[in-house]
């Protein structure tokens, strides 16, 4: 079994649990945005590791890492401005 | 299939392409249109904050969660897999089956959650938010239909003794489409439970 | 075989001929695109239909002639299926029955278009329901037309050949197109927001991908016939 995959795995679980208890900081901007930013930084480690797009052609990582990005921007925007 | 070898992919300096290319315009195609879902949901909240906060608070957050945990780790033994086939271990198949098996269980916890809402008066058409929830989660859920069959179709790919026959590509392809199902489910939990 | 590809070239292009056609009858002549709103009252859809009544007509008969020539088109993309297929093939014969089925509605909503526009003086209601029911028509396809895409990415991607008669991307492009035209199912039960008919995830989303997917088929099949795949084994 590869340690890293097991890694990344945990991390990911810890986001989860994480963005799960946000609920109790009170201010619902400040969780949101936490949540929204956990929420994208998955989405970047299962590309990247899971999805090994970190071994791929720069423009293949890229188009994914700007889709991340430029999602996550406008979520942000829209949900919590 | 082409008949590539098992074993890793010698990377050139940059830039090996999981599975086949045109696998990537599927996933390309689906994250914009999912990107304009996502969008749509947000400026509709916009509207009527109130009632989506309302309505949002109803959902059974825990059933949420359970169903992220079993997808990560049905993603995680997928790239398990993945680095199994690659050193020529047999336990590429069980593990495949093992995220099958999760994948299921994904499956029947929507299920029970649907029918404990639909008896709870929640339905398709209750309110605003509800049309998302209904109409977001179910094409996400027929997402997740089409990868148990492509994991199935990958598992099929092995012979009785658990090596692979074939090329790699097809491991790799099916694998990222179920990490794109997973990243998809990553998203619309924060959005509808949690946000 | 010059001449059998010939006739694939025109099959072909017939479908190019019949979207030209569709699109002509539904945007500039009948001023249907983007659809009337769901929710817009009873009255003021029968006045839309009374002042339109002209280019409503004429786009009635573009929509109405449109739906035949895909059928060859349709017929076209059977012969590549059948090709990858071999001797049997189901899900060439599927394709072909869900396509007639599914194209066969762009005729009839030509016909409830001409329907409404025909008699000015019917009651409002009357007018409304035959509009809706076009509307209904145009939109709901989706379903048949997400099981066509299916099997078609199936038949595709299925193929052995070490080189593809079409080729392996359009297969993936298939399954894309079937699963984004999905929203389309539920139109009944909305009358706004996103997936109404008119809109953005039940229609344009849709409208969009069915585009794209109708232009790359067109390129994709006309060069495999340039190539001429179907000769090969």
């Amino acid at each position: 079994m590869s340690r890293r995959l097991t890694l990344i795995w945990a991390l990911l679980v810890a986001a989860t649990l994480l963005s799960f208890e946000t609920m109790g900081l009170g201010d619902a901007r400040i969780g949101g945005a936490l949540i929204l930013l956990l929420a994208f930084a998955k989405v970047l480690l299962v590309g990247r590791e899971f999805m090994e797009l970190r071994h791929a052609p720069l423009m293949l990582l890229w188009l994914f890492q700007g889709w991340v990005a430029v999602t996550g921007a406008a979520l942000a925007c829209l949900l919590i401005f | 299939m082409n008949e590539e070898a098992i074993h890793p992919p010698r990377r050139a300096a940059r830039g090996h392409v999981p599975g086949e290319e045109g696998v990537w315009v599927f996933i390309g195609g689906d994250l914009v249109a999912f990107a304009i879902f996502f969008m749509t949901y947000a400026v509709a909240r916009r509207q009527e904050p109130a009632l989506f906060d309302r309505a949002q608070a109803l959902l059974d957050r825990g059933l949420g969660l359970l169903n992220t945990l079993l997808l990560l780790t049905s993603s995680l033994l997928v790239a398990q897999a993945l680095a199994a086939v690659r050193r020529d271990d047999r336990r590429a198949r069980p593990l495949l089956l093992g995220a099958m098996a999760l994948g299921t269980g994904f499956v029947i916890v929507k299920a029970c959650e649907y029918s404990a809402k639909i008896a709870q008066g929640f339905t398709l058409n209750s309110n605003d938010f509800s049309i998302f929830y209904y109409m977001f989660t179910g094409i996400h859920l027929v997402h997740v239909l089409i990868g148990l069959g492509v994991l199935a179709f990958a598992v099929s790919r092995f012979d009785n003794r658990g090596a692979l026959r074939g090329g790699i590509g097809v491991i790799e392809g099916g694998g990222a489409f179920w990490h794109l199902v997973d990243l998809l489910w990553i998203i619309l939990f924060a959005l509808l439970y949690l946000v | 075989m010059g001449g059998n590809s010939l006739t694939m070239k025109i099959c072909t292009l017939m479908g190019a001929l019949a979207g030209t056609l569709l699109f002509l009858g539904i945007w500039p002549l009948a001023q249907m695109f983007p659809p009337l709103p769901p929710s817009m009252p009873a009255a003021q859809v029968a006045d839309f239909y009374r002042a339109h009544q002209t280019g409503i007509l004429t786009g009635g008969i573009l929509i109405a002639a449109s739906s035949p020539l895909f059928f060859p088109f349709a017929a076209a993309i059977a012969t590549f299926l059948k090709k990858i297929e071999g001797e049997h093939a189901p899900l060439t014969l599927a394709f072909l029955m869900i396509c007639a089925a599914g194209f066969v509605t762009v005729f009839l909503a030509g016909l409830f278009f001409t329907v409404a526009a025909y008699r000015p003086d019917y009651p409002d209601t009357t007018i409304a329901i035959m509009s809706d029911i076009a509307f209904f028509l145009f939109v709901m396809p989706a379903v048949p037309a997400f099981v066509q895409n299916i099997v078609t990415g199936i038949v595709i991607l299925g193929d052995r050949r070490a080189q593809p008669v079409l080729p392996r991307w359009l297969g993936y492009m298939n399954l894309w197109t079937g699963v984004l035209l999905l929203p389309g199912l539920a139109v009944g039960l909305f009358k706004v927001g996103p997936f109404a008919w008119n809109g953005v995830l039940a229609f344009w989303v849709p409208a969009v991908v069915f585009a794209i997917w109708f232009n790359l088929m067109i390129v994709a099949m006309l060069g495999a016939i340039r190539r001429d795949a179907l000769t090969q084994a």
